[in-house]
Parts: structure tokens; sequence; C-alpha cells
């Protein structure tokens, strides 16, 4: 008989068949809102529908993709992902594509609204780090955490509206990746003694938050978004963006924009959150240059400007 | 099929300025174009590699994101509505499959720049802010690569760049793609006629009044000006400037006789070759 994982994440349950050391465990349950299970993949997808990329296909509510000599991946109607293992896989890799492709294109199966982004807990509400990859939002997010912060979500949010109109953003899993450099750079040694290389071969590291005073799972309304940009100019800037400019650049932040297009009723939905944030909570511009002195330097800033908020209330 | 307009060359070569040209080339404006909103991208950004393999590449080892790239620019080929150019450092290479990186079937050609070896690593220490020595090392290092080495973030992918002489010799010669090449100093001393040649290459269409305005919009002193007001994205973090001086036989000023002389040979059949040095071993430029 199969042995079954269940954990919490981004407010789901799930069940796994593999162990995910990542994930928040939960109590034993009878129908999980997720199920993972190893098994067979189909070899690819049928019908008219199906965008073929680079080892991976896309079709409304499936996702195919195969990781060379890892594992494919058969995340299906937002609710089952199905993984058939390479014999030379190691398990650190075959989770790590996991939780990242696999669980994602589940988020989306579901219809929900995600950004790139991390973020922190502020007075019991969401403060959101939102920029491309390497900009700094996992760096930004570990330094908060050292300040006493606590982690809602590394690189993914996912956002919603609640019945009374509230946006509100649930958290993922108290789970950060970072790289080595930048954990050597800009973190105590706390976190750097519990770092575990993402992959045998990669110098990413993946930091299990496992005290409660560093992570928070409560859903909590949104307080206010930072768009983070490397920019040209060798000087600092963090300026507050009007309604209109900042839901322009939300946009750019969406996860799979590009996917989003083809569905008009998903990307008017989409379209119509970023409209709200932008409406709604304060959303500023941090630009600075690339590079981990400026990085640094907005970092100060940030929490700088953060205490003071939080004096004001 | 065969939509890709490969720009490529060793680096601090003229790839950006050619860019910038063929920019300027495509723009109905006759404002020169902005030097931080160039279309021609580089082809190993990592944002746009990881729209299409559907992960974050900064979770693959360099070694699997070489082996998926072909596929990439098969892909971009085949979805391309029409030619479109994409800067590569990469030398023309191999996987261990024997799989050509370049993919023939993706490319419609290459303009294949160069530049005199000289002046390539004495802009190419600047631009790292490295001893020329180190530069030189790099130029004559079959192995040599840039870009991001999977121990930190970089938002470039690796490039195998090998030695500049068989970086050379790897595109000049591969056996599946047609090839142009440029050097460096004919954008130079006869831009009128080099652009000519490159923009008929590419199938561009356009007019001598265009092309002029073109050449006029993209001259170095344009971007360095541009550069100066605005700052320019590509930049490395610390060094000066990028569009420094652009010159033909900068070096002169810049290298030791013993630095020169461990260029020539290191680097005199490919030199020779393209004319930098003559069969006497005289140089050029």
């Amino acid at each position: 008989m199969k042995h079954y994982y269940f954990y919490h994440a981004f407010g789901l349950s799930l069940s796994s068949e593999i162990l995910l050391k990542e994930l928040v465990s939960t109590e034993d349950m009878t129908t999980p809102d997720i199920k993972i299970t190893y098994g067979k993949v189909p070899k690819e997808l049928d019908g008219n529908n199906v965008i073929t990329k680079v080892r991976n296909q896309i079709a409304p509510n499936q996702f195919l993709l195969h990781v060379d000599k890892i594992a494919r991946y058969y995340a299906c109607n937002g609710n089952r992902i199905v993984v058939e293992k390479h014999p030379e896989a190691d398990l650190s890799s075959l989770v790590l594509f996991l939780l990242g492709p696999a669980l994602t294109a589940i988020l989306c199966q579901r219809g929900y609204f995600l950004l790139y982004a991390s973020a922190i807990e502020q007075d019991g509400k969401a403060i959101v780090f939102v920029g491309s990859s390497g900009v700094g939002k996992s760096t930004t997010a570990t330094a908060l955490v050292d300040q006493g912060y606590k982690l809602l979500s590394d690189n993914i949010c996912l956002l919603s509206v609640d019945k009374s109109g509230e946006l509100i953003l649930t958290p993922s899993h108290p789970f950060i990746k970072l790289w080595k450099d930048t954990l050597e750079a800009f973190h105590t040694h706390r976190f750097l003694d519990g770092a575990i290389p993402l992959r045998p071969d990669l110098k990413k590291y993946g930091v299990i938050l496992s005290e409660p005073s560093h992570y928070s799972q409560q859903s909590l309304p949104l307080k206010k978004v930072y768009i983070l940009q490397n920019k040209i100019p060798e000087l600092f800037k963090i300026e507050s963006l009007n309604p209109t400019l900042a839901a322009d650049l939300l946009v750019n932040y969406i996860y799979h924009y590009s996917s989003l297009k083809s569905d008009s009723k998903e990307l008017e939905y989409h379209l119509d959150i970023c409209t709200m944030i932008a409406n709604r909570v304060p959303v500023s511009l941090i630009e600075r240059f690339e590079g981990d002195k400026p990085l640094k330097e907005s970092i100060t800033l940030l929490i700088n400007e953060l205490v003071h908020d939080s004096n004001c209330l | 099929m065969n939509k890709i307009v490969w720009l490529s060359s060793y680096p601090k070569s003229g790839n950006t300025w050619c860019r910038i040209f063929l920019e300027n080339l495509q723009r109905r404006e006759s404002t020169p174009a902005n030097i931080n909103e160039l279309s021609i991208r580089p082809e190993s950004r990592r944002s746009h590699i990881d729209d299409v393999i559907e992960m974050d590449s900064t979770e693959l080892t360099i070694d699997e994101i070489d082996d998926l790239m072909p596929e990439v620019y098969q892909y971009w080929s085949n979805n391309a509505k029409e030619l479109f150019f994409l800067k590569i450092h990469h030398a023309y290479t191999y996987l261990q499959n024997g799989q050509s990186f370049i993919p023939t079937k993706a490319s419609y050609g290459a303009v294949y720049l160069v530049r005199n070896p000289l002046d390539v690593v004495v802009s190419l220490s600047h631009h790292n802010r490295e001893n020329v020595s180190d530069s030189l090392k790099k130029l004559s290092d079959n192995q040599h690569c840039s870009g991001n080495l999977d121990d930190k973030f970089g938002y470039l992918t690796r490039q195998k760049l090998l030695s500049w002489s068989d970086h050379i010799l790897s595109w000049l010669d591969n056996p599946d793609i047609r090839v142009l090449m440029i050097r460096y100093e004919d954008m130079k001393l006869n831009p009128i006629i080099t652009f000519r040649k490159l923009a008929k290459f590419t199938d561009l269409y356009f007019s001598e009044a265009h092309l002029e305005r073109a050449i006029r919009n993209s001259s170095f002193d344009q971007l360095r000006d541009q550069e100066q007001k605005r700052g320019f994205r590509e930049k490395r973090p610390g060094s000066m400037s990028f569009f420094r001086k652009g010159e033909v036989g900068g070096w002169r000023d810049q290298l030791s006789p013993q630095q020169v002389n461990q260029i020539i040979e290191d680097h005199s059949d490919v030199m020779t070759r393209l004319g930098y040095l003559t069969p006497d071993r005289r140089l050029v430029y």
C-alpha cells in the first residue's frame, strides 16, 4: 500500500507520495485539493488547443514537462500531478521542478492570479516585492526575515479578492531560494547553516524556515507593493507610482502573462486585479543599479521605510 | 524555419555598434534609436529562455541549458513571422551528441564581426576592469567562457567563446550556414560601403539616404553622447563607460611590445587571414 504525506501550500491541501520537506506538514486528509503521485505520464498532449514549446506542452487544464534525466511531469485539472521519475534522477532535483513549474501549473489551471513576487508580513498585513528573476526579491525578503519580519511567499505570490472586496495574499510555503554568494553577502549564519543545495550540481541554495517566528501561513490583506527594477543610473531611487502607471507596470510581472493572452476572460480577470492593486494599495518603484552594494543600500532604506510606516500607524 | 540572422562576434568587436546601426536602419523616425531600448536582443538572456522552457533557468546547470538552446533557437525561428536578428557571442560549437549548437534549420545566415585582436584586448580589459595581461590570457584560452558560470545569478547564460582565433575559425569555417564577415576597421573607415554590404545580406529594404542616416545616427559620438546623458544598461557595473574610444589602432598607446608580440605569436594565422598582419608579419592597423 502506498504511503502519502500531507501538506499545505497556497491555501490548498496536498497529498503526496513524495516527501516534500519544503512544505508545511498537516494531518491526514480524505479529500486533498491536490494529489501528487508517481505514475506513467503521457508522451505528448493531443488536441487542437495544445501549445508546444521546448520540452513542455500546455493545453487547457493540462501541462506536460520533461526535464532530462530527472522526470516527466503531468499536471491536470488543477488537482492532480503525476511524476514519472527517471532512473538516474536525484530526489532534490525531482522535488525542485515538482514544486516549481508543475505546482505552479496547477495554480494557473485553477485560474489563480500569480505575480513574480516575494512577500513578508508587517502588522498583520502583506508587503509584496515584485520583480523579475535576479532583481533581489528573495534577498530582500530574507534580509527582512533576518530583521524579524515573517516570510509569506518567495518568488511567486498568490493574490485574490475576498467576499468583502479586499485584496488578500495567500502564503505559499516557508522556503527561500538564494544563490550562495547572496547568502554569504547578505545573511546571518543561521540562514547559511540551514541552507541546502537545491540540486547536487547547483550553487543555488534552499533555506527551509522551520522557526515559526520566521514565517506565517495565514492569508493576509495586502498592505503595500514595491516593484523592484535594476536600472541604468547608478543611483538609488524610490518613488510612489500613480495608479495608472502602477497597473501598467504590474502587468509585466503577472505569472505567464503571455500564455494568458489566448484566453480573454482569464486575461481580463488578471488585468482587473492589477488595476485593483494599483487603486487600493500604495505601489512604489525601487530602481537601483545591479550589484550587491546597491542592493544592500536599497534594503536598508526599505527597512527604514517599513519601520517608519509601522510607527505612523 | 530559417528566420534567425545571427549577429555574431567575439566580445568587444563591434557587435553592439552593429545592432544599433540595424536598429536605426529599421527605424522610420529620423531621430537616433535609444540605445537602452534596442529590440535586437542577446540570445542568452535568461528571461526569454525561461518563457520557452517553462522553467527557471537558474535552476538548471549550464550544461543542461546548453543542451536546450538549439531547441530554443528553433522554437524562436519557427514562431517568427519574419527574419529577426539575434546577438550571439557563442563560438560555433557542437554538443556532446554531435548536434550543432546553432541549428541550421533556424538560421538564415550570420553576420560575423571581427576586430584587430590588439584593439579587442584593450577594450576587453577596460570593459571587464581587469589587467591587459588577464584579457590577453582569455584571448588565447581555447576553453574560455563568459557570462554566468552557475555560481551566481546572471542575466545571461554561459557563452562558450574559446580563444579569439578558434572563435573566428569556428564561425567562418562552419559547414552549415552562410556567413558574411565584416571587419570593425571597415565599418569605421569605409562605413557606407561596409554597412551597405551588411544591410543587403540581411535582406533589409533601404534607400541610400536611409542608409546614410542610420550610419549617422549610430556614429560613435552619438552613442557616447547618449551614454553620457542617459547611461547604457549593457555597461558592466563599475566600468567607466561602454562606448569608450572605439578607435582603430588605439592599442598603440596601451600595449607593451611584449604583449603585442604575444598576441601576434598566438594568433598570427588568423590575423594574417583577416588582413591584420601582412605575410611578412607587419601590422596593418
